[in-house]
Parts: C-alpha cells; sequence; structure tokens
C-alpha cells in the first residue's frame, strides 16, 4: 500500500499570514485520511493547492508517486482528485441532475442524453438514500440537501481521491450516517478519503489516520488508535482547554420576549414562549421543523400571519431587520458566507455595519470611533486578522463569525438570536463562542441559540425548546434531558397533540 | 503605518500611470497641449460625463446601473431650452432641467426598488422614453423644428462663462467631485453603498436600509445628468433632443477605468476622475495630432481593454504567462 498523495514541504503565503510553512506529510491508498487542526491552521489553503485553486509558493506535491504539477481545478479533475468544499459548489439555478453532471454530460451526437443521465444521477442520489427531485432546482433545496447533492456529485465522478472539507456540518445524524456507509464502501473500492472535520468524534469513527496542523505547520500524522482525543485536541490549540462551565442557580428574571400563538401558514403553528433575561434558552428542531423560520420571524426577515410578539410588555411587530435591531434584537445567521459577513470589506467596516450611529455623527464616518470599535472587539473576541484593514474574505471560518458576533454585540442587543453559532468552527473557537455567550448572559442579555447539535445545546443551555414540525412541542431541562429524549420529540415522536388537527 | 496596497490603491495606481503616459506622449508629439489652455479644455470637455459618473460610480458600487443618462441629458437640455425661449428666468430654467433629471431618476428607483425591475432593463426603458419625450417637446416648442436655437436669451450660455480664468462647468465638476469623495469615504451612507454591493443580504440583515439607499442612489443619478444636459444646452446653446446618443457608455467606459467593479463592492471616485480623465485626454491629444474620429473610437476601445487586461493580469486573476505561451504556441 503507498501514498495516493504525499505532500512535500508545501509552503504558501498570503498577504501577512503565513498560511503554510514546510508541510509535508504522505496520504495511503485506500484509507480515511483525517486532516484536523483549528480555523487558520491551514486546512483549507492545503487542500485548495491540491485542487488548484491556489498556487504553493515552494513544495512539491507526489500523486501516486510522480511529481505533479496542479495549476487548475480542471487539472485536479484529470487526476481523479475530487472536492466536496465547505462552501457547497452548486450552481442554485441548475436542477440537480445538471448539477452532479456538470463537466461530465452524457451525450448523443453533442446532445445530452437527459433519459441516461437521470438514470446514473438517481443511482448516485440512492447510494446517499437522497429523496429529492432529480429534476428540481438546486435553489428550492434545504442546506442540508444541498450538502447531500454536492457529495453525491463528488460520488457521480470517477475519483481516485475525494476531499471531504467540512461536509458533515449541516447534515443531520441520519444523513451522517448513511454518507458515512458510503466513505467505507468507498474504502473497499479503493477510493482514498482526505476528511477534513472539526468533529472529532466523527474522526474517531471513521478515520484510519490523522493528520494534525497547527499555523500552517505540521504538527503529526498519526494511526488513529495511536492516539487518543485528548492528545489531538493538545495538538491542535497547542495548550490546554478549560471548559468548565457552570449552569446559572436558579434566580429572579423578568420576562423580556413573550412570543403569544404566533403563526405563519405552513410553516409556524401557535407558538408560544417566555425569554427571561440572562437566560439562554436552546431551540432544538430538525431542518424543517420551523427552527430557522421562528428566527427569521423574530428578526424581522419575514413576516407572520397571526399572533403577538411581546417585547418588554409592548406588543412588536418585526417588519425589518433594521426594526428589529433598533428594538434590541440581533441575529447572527446561520449562513456566515452569505448572510454574516461582507467579504470585500474589511473588518473595520463589518464590524461597524450596524451601529452606524455610534460611529458617526450627522451621517459622517468619524474614523477614530470607527477605529476603536473595530480594535476594542477584535481584542476582546480574539479575531486573528493582520489588521483591521483586512478585507474579511482572507479571514478563517471562526475569525469570521467573531466579526459577525462583533457586529451585533455593538449594537448592544437585548435579545441575541444566534442560528446554528458554531457551524464549521473548531474546537478551539467553539469553547471561545461559548464563553462569549455566557459572559453576554451575565449582563443580562438574553439568548436563544438554534441549533441542530444536539451536544451543544444540552450544554449551553438554561431551557431546552423542542421544535417539531413547525411548533413547539416540548420544553425540556437539559440537566436531566438525555440526547435520545431530545431527538425524539424532534423527530415527532412523544407527540402529545393530534397530527390530524392541524392544516 | 504600515505599508500594505490594497488592491483598489493598486488598481488607481495603475490606471493612473496610463494617464501619466497618454499625457507624456501627447507632450512630446504635440506643441499645444501641455498648455493651462488646452488643460483646462480637457477638463471643460469632460465635465458632464465626470459630473454624472460620480453619481453612477456609487450606484455601479452598489450593484446597479443606469442607462437612461444619455435620454435624460437630452430631455433635460431642450426643456432647459424650451423654456428660456418662453421668457421664463434662466435660473429657472435651469433649475427646472436638473429637476426633470431628478424625475427620471425617481422613476428609475419606483421601477427598480419598488417594482422590482431589474435596473439595465427598467433604465433601458426610460433612456428610450426620455430621448422620445426631447423628441416630442422640441417638435411642440419648435413646430415641428429638430433642435431649440430660435429665440433663446443671449445670456443662455452663461454656464460657458469663465471665472478666474476657469470655466463655470470646471468649478461645478470640481464642487462635486469633492462632494462627492466626500460621500463615498467619509459618510456611512458611501459606507453602505459598498455594503450592499458587497452583499446585499448580508447588509439587510444588519440593517441597513437598502432599498432607500437605491432610491436615493436612482435619484442622485437622475440629478446628476440632469445637471450635465443644461451644461450641455448652454455650451452648445441650444437644446438638441439628439445630443448624448451614446453618453451612458462614456461615463460607463470611465467609471470602469476607474476600476469599479462591475459587479460591485468595488471602486472609487478618484478612480473614475482618472478614467474620466484617460478618455478625455486620449480624445483631445488625438484631435491635437489630427486624427480623425473614427480612429478616435479604435483608440478609445483600445485604451479601455488595455487597462482592463493589465489591470487583470498584474493582479495575477487574468492569463498567466503560461497560458498565453499555450494559447500562441498551441
Amino acid at each position: 500500500m503507498g501514498y495516493v498523495v504525499e505532500f512535500l514541504h508545501v509552503t504558501k503565503t498570503f498577504p501577512g499570514v503565513q498560511a503554510l510553512s514546510d508541510v509535508t506529510f504522505g496520504v495511503l491508498r485506500g484509507t480515511v485520511h483525517c486532516l484536523v487542526g483549528e480555523n487558520g491552521a491551514g486546512k483549507s489553503t492545503l487542500i485548495k493547492i491540491l485542487s488548484g485553486a491556489y498556487k504553493m509558493d515552494s513544495g512539491e506535491i507526489m500523486f501516486e508517486g510522480k511529481p505533479v504539477k496542479i495549476d487548475s481545478p480542471h487539472e485536479s479533475q484529470k487526476h481523479k482528485i475530487n472536492l466536496i468544499y465547505q462552501e457547497q459548489n452548486l450552481i442554485s439555478q441548475l436542477t440537480v441532475r445538471e448539477n452532479i453532471t456538470l463537466g461530465t454530460e452524457s451525450t448523443k451526437l453533442g446532445l445530452i442524453g437527459k433519459n441516461e443521465e437521470s438514470r446514473t444521477t438517481l443511482e448516485s442520489l440512492n447510494k446517499l438514500s437522497l429523496n429529492v427531485d432529480v429534476n428540481g432546482v438546486v435553489a428550492d433545496l434545504s442546506v442540508a440537501e444541498k450538502q447531500m447533492v454536492s457529495i453525491a456529485k463528488a460520488l457521480h465522478r470517477d475519483s481516485k481521491l475525494i476531499v471531504m472539507d467540512e461536509a458533515t456540518s449541516s447534515l443531520t445524524v441520519n444523513e451522517q450516517y448513511k454518507l458515512f456507509e458510503v466513505i467505507e464502501s468507498l474504502k473497499n473500492h479503493g477510493v482514498t478519503v482526505i476528511y477534513i472535520s472539526h468533529n472529532l468524534d466523527e474522526v474517531f469513527q471513521i478515520g484510519d489516520s490523522i493528520t494534525v496542523l497547527r499555523d500552517g505547520k505540521h504538527i503529526g500524522t498519526f494511526k488513529i488508535n495511536d492516539v487518543t482525543k485528548e492528545e489531538v485536541i493538545q495538538m491542535m490549540v497547542g495548550r490546554k482547554l478549560t471548559d468548565t462551565y457552570t449552569r446559572k442557580p436558579e434566580r429572579e428574571t423578568q420576562c423580556v420576549l413573550s412570543l403569544r400563538n404566533v403563526t405563519k401558514k405552513n410553516q409556524l403553528h401557535a407558538v408560544n414562549f417566555d425569554l427571561c433575561a440572562g437566560e439562554i434558552v436552546g431551540v432544538y428542531g430538525l431542518v424543517g421543523s420551523g427552527r430557522t423560520e421562528l428566527a427569521r420571524v423574530l428578526f424581522g426577515a419575514d413576516g407572520f400571519d397571526d399572533g403577538e410578539i411581546i417585547l418588554d410588555g409592548r406588543s412588536i411587530m418585526p417588519k425589518s431587520p433594521r426594526r428589529a435591531l433598533s428594538r434590541g434584537i440581533a441575529l447572527i445567521p446561520e449562513d456566515r458566507r452569505t448572510h454574516g459577513i461582507i467579504g470585500l470589506l474589511n473588518v473595520r467596516s463589518n464590524i461597524s455595519l450596524s451601529s452606524s450611529k455610534a460611529i458617526s455623527s450627522f451621517g459622517v464616518v468619524i474614523n477614530k470611533k470607527d477605529r476603536q470599535l473595530a480594535h476594542r472587539y477584535v481584542k476582546e473576541l480574539g479575531i486573528k486578522t493582520p489588521s483591521i484593514e483586512q478585507q474579511v474574505q482572507f479571514l478563517s471560518g471562526g475569525n469570521q463569525q467573531k466579526v459577525v458576533i462583533s457586529k451585533v454585540l455593538s449594537t448592544n442587543p437585548k435579545v441575541l438570536l444566534m442560528d446554528e453559532p458554531t457551524r464549521g468552527i473548531d474546537v478551539g473557537a467553539k469553547s471561545e463562542i461559548f464563553r462569549i455567550m455566557r459572559e453576554l448572559s451575565d449582563t443580562g442579555v438574553a439568548i436563544i441559540m438554534f441549533s441542530s447539535e444536539l451536544p451543544e445545546v444540552l450544554k449551553m443551555s438554561d431551557r431546552i425548546l423542542v421544535m417539531h414540525d413547525g411548533a413547539i412541542v416540548k420544553e425540556l431541562d437539559p440537566s436531566t434531558a438525555t440526547q435520545d429524549q431530545v431527538l425524539r420529540y424532534a423527530i415527532g415522536e412523544n407527540k402529545e397533540r393530534d397530527d390530524e388537527t392541524k392544516s | 503605518m504600515k505599508l500594505s496596497l490594497r488592491k483598489g490603491t493598486f488598481q488607481r495606481l495603475i490606471t493612473f500611470s496610463i494617464l501619466i503616459l497618454l499625457c507624456i506622449v501627447f507632450t512630446f508629439s504635440s506643441n499645444a497641449f501641455l498648455t493651462p489652455r488646452n488643460l483646462i479644455n480637457v477638463l471643460r470637455q469632460v465635465t458632464m460625463v465626470v459630473i454624472t459618473a460620480c453619481g453612477f460610480t456609487l450606484l455601479l458600487i452598489s450593484g446597479s446601473l443606469d442607462l437612461s443618462v444619455g435620454g435624460v441629458l437630452a430631455l433635460s437640455g431642450c426643456i432647459t431650452a424650451g423654456l428660456a425661449t418662453q421668457g421664463i428666468p434662466l435660473l429657472i430654467c435651469f433649475f427646472t432641467g436638473v429637476f426633470v433629471g431628478g424625475l427620471i431618476g425617481l422613476l428609475n428607483a419606483l421601477l427598480v426598488v419598488v417594482f422590482r425591475v431589474t435596473p439595465v432593463i427598467a433604465t433601458l426603458g426610460t433612456m428610450y422614453i426620455s430621448r422620445g419625450l426631447a423628441f416630442i417637446y422640441t417638435a411642440k416648442v419648435t413646430h415641428g423644428g429638430l433642435g431649440i436655437i430660435k429665440g433663446l436669451p443671449t445670456n443662455f450660455s452663461v454656464l460657458t462663462k469663465y471665472v478666474w480664468h476657469i470655466p463655470v462647468p470646471v468649478i461645478f465638476l470640481v464642487m462635486i467631485v469633492l462632494i462627492f469623495i466626500f460621500i463615498q469615504t467619509k459618510t456611512i451612507f458611501g459606507k453602505y453603498i459598498y455594503a450592499i454591493g458587497g452583499n446585499e443580504e448580508t447588509a439587510r440583515l444588519s440593517g441597513v436600509n437598502v432599498s432607500k439607499i437605491r432610491f436615493v442612489l436612482f435619484v442622485v443619478v437622475g440629478l446628476l445628468a440632469g445637471l450635465s444636459g443644461i451644461i450641455m444646452a448652454s455650451r452648445i446653446g441650444s437644446g438638441q433632443p439628439n445630443s448624448g446618443i451614446g453618453f451612458e457608455f462614456d461615463v460607463i467606459v470611465a467609471v470602469i477605468l476607474g476600476g469599479t467593479s462591475l459587479s460591485g463592492g468595488e471602486g472609487s471616485m478618484i478612480g473614475t476622475l482618472i478614467g474620466a480623465l484617460i478618455v478625455g485626454v486620449l480624445g483631445n491629444g488625438l484631435n491635437l495630432l489630427g486624427v480623425q474620429t473614427f480612429y478616435q473610437y479604435v483608440a478609445s476601445g483600445v485604451v479601455l481593454i488595455v487597462a482592463v487586461l493589465l489591470d487583470t493580469t498584474l493582479k495575477g486573476q487574468g492569463i498567466s504567462r503560461e497560458t498565453l505561451r499555450r494559447l500562441i504556441h498551441g
């Protein structure tokens, strides 16, 4: 068993950042090789070099024992290397079939053989037990479905090496399970998988070997059985993580936000709950449970048909995000890249985007205040950036998320909605974000955390609300609830209502 | 201060070098080029393009564009001239001309922001409408004539006068450029424009009133096109319904040469000024050398493409040297 890919002294520098320095390791054929490291450790950069999206400054890549020069994504596909990115590489206006077969269309006399394509596409989808319309447009799919489709796209190609970059970050437990089965069968067919994930449980479940990167340096490559999870975490962060969190003792608090029978046609059914100052409420639900819809309604991104939202004792109608923000309701959106940051703008401008009043007078920006605000949050949240003038698109995922959080915090919200706050973020940044959440709630901010990661919901919440089918079906106490229990309510078992009475 | 060359600065450096290069070439090939009089002349020629391009740059940074500026220029010029022939005080005529531009801008804003028509389609429509209205109005006022010349008061050409050796339009130009540089770099409004062009949804979710800003931008571009219209009418001493044909493209060329991205989110006012000056200097220099108009078109096209190519290759986003070699040698 030889190496499929070997990285030899790979080095890459970006303006102000040493992304990779002298990285050397090999990936054995027919194995699942996991690549772990904190945000900014250089995982994505390494993969982008392998795929031809970036050029390395020096070093060499050996593919099947021969030195190769990969200077375009097209080139990497010729070597049968396929990638499933963290950011989905699908074209939303095209159909599922067109996306999956893009670039590998089967043609008859130059015309696309639709039937043939539909058949093979369906095969790929079936392997993943993915039930979507082959001729449906990708834009209509949910985030999780899109991710599954991009996986199907890679499977559809004849691959020697598949790279999965945070491929499971928005998948449900079932879908993950399916994916792992597929990875297992790929392995048996001699395909090599490079698996990048922040989720070490996954890594230890499916990996054969593991490579740890930190600050662009290769820390080590091991057989998975030779290391423990704790050792890996220590190598990743270079320090010991203190992750002690004590749940808040019960105390008298006042109600900040109340929902009374909030209803939105086909999406939300009579949602009721109260939120107290300084409380962290976890809202758990599967994709399609109305979790995201609820967040959007509360933030004024979408309207609702019936019911009442009461903030500080006054009935409000959040008609737009702007109004919600001015009343003290802020949102950290689920999709950081398309809804959270403005990549072309620098860190400074992103941070102050929602708090223009604080940094300006009569509409004119006061540079000093603008910079102070940015410096303050860069320091407080530990944003790793060469300067506040750096374009946000060049920061790593965790640091981008911190920029989004900074932007939101600078509006001094009373109610903070966090939609999948730790999606695609490494352990180090995750624990920092938990710490930030805790500190905020200590200052009296009420937080609603919408999350599909059960362990984090159980760990962080003072109360858990479980959503299913557009309604809150159960309130649970995280100190007594188990993952199993939460999940059962979320998938609609143990339901206390009759299904037939709903439209 | 750290030395970091940002993308925008870099692009401006390139276009600025092209401008300087052109100036050097023309200085050596024509004695008449590097004289204060001629340089003022260049400024006067680019006045209308620059004034409109100021608003256009912001609009393009925000991710929209306005093709109606040429039609608006003609319409406001004709209405100004038409009113002037009826003995209405000149100041009121001029203000009405600018106001009419603002009205078309308002129509564009309504179509795009309220009725959600794509900017290209909406402004293509109003481009035809405003041009058509200019012809109809001219025909009405002149009883079938093709331009409003007769009956204009003698001081109609007041906007071509000089104050202290500087033409009035150039004074307008400098003032407007300064105002827009201020808006672009110093105000919240300017910052929001970049945010919208960079990622509209993020801007909206961050509490930016996207509709309002887009609305204001369209009206501003309309007003500026109207202002350009009265300057044009005053300069040629008549209201011409077929003036400013292709004006929208002159504006776009200046803005693109100046480094504003067609997809929004990037760009600058200084860049646009340089872009417009490149076009102006090129036209002026070639005129001085006696090159025919047809050749000037070709030259303008070449300069545009070369500037953009230079920019993308030097930034490393365009074709690599190897690709080029492969293309040439097969």
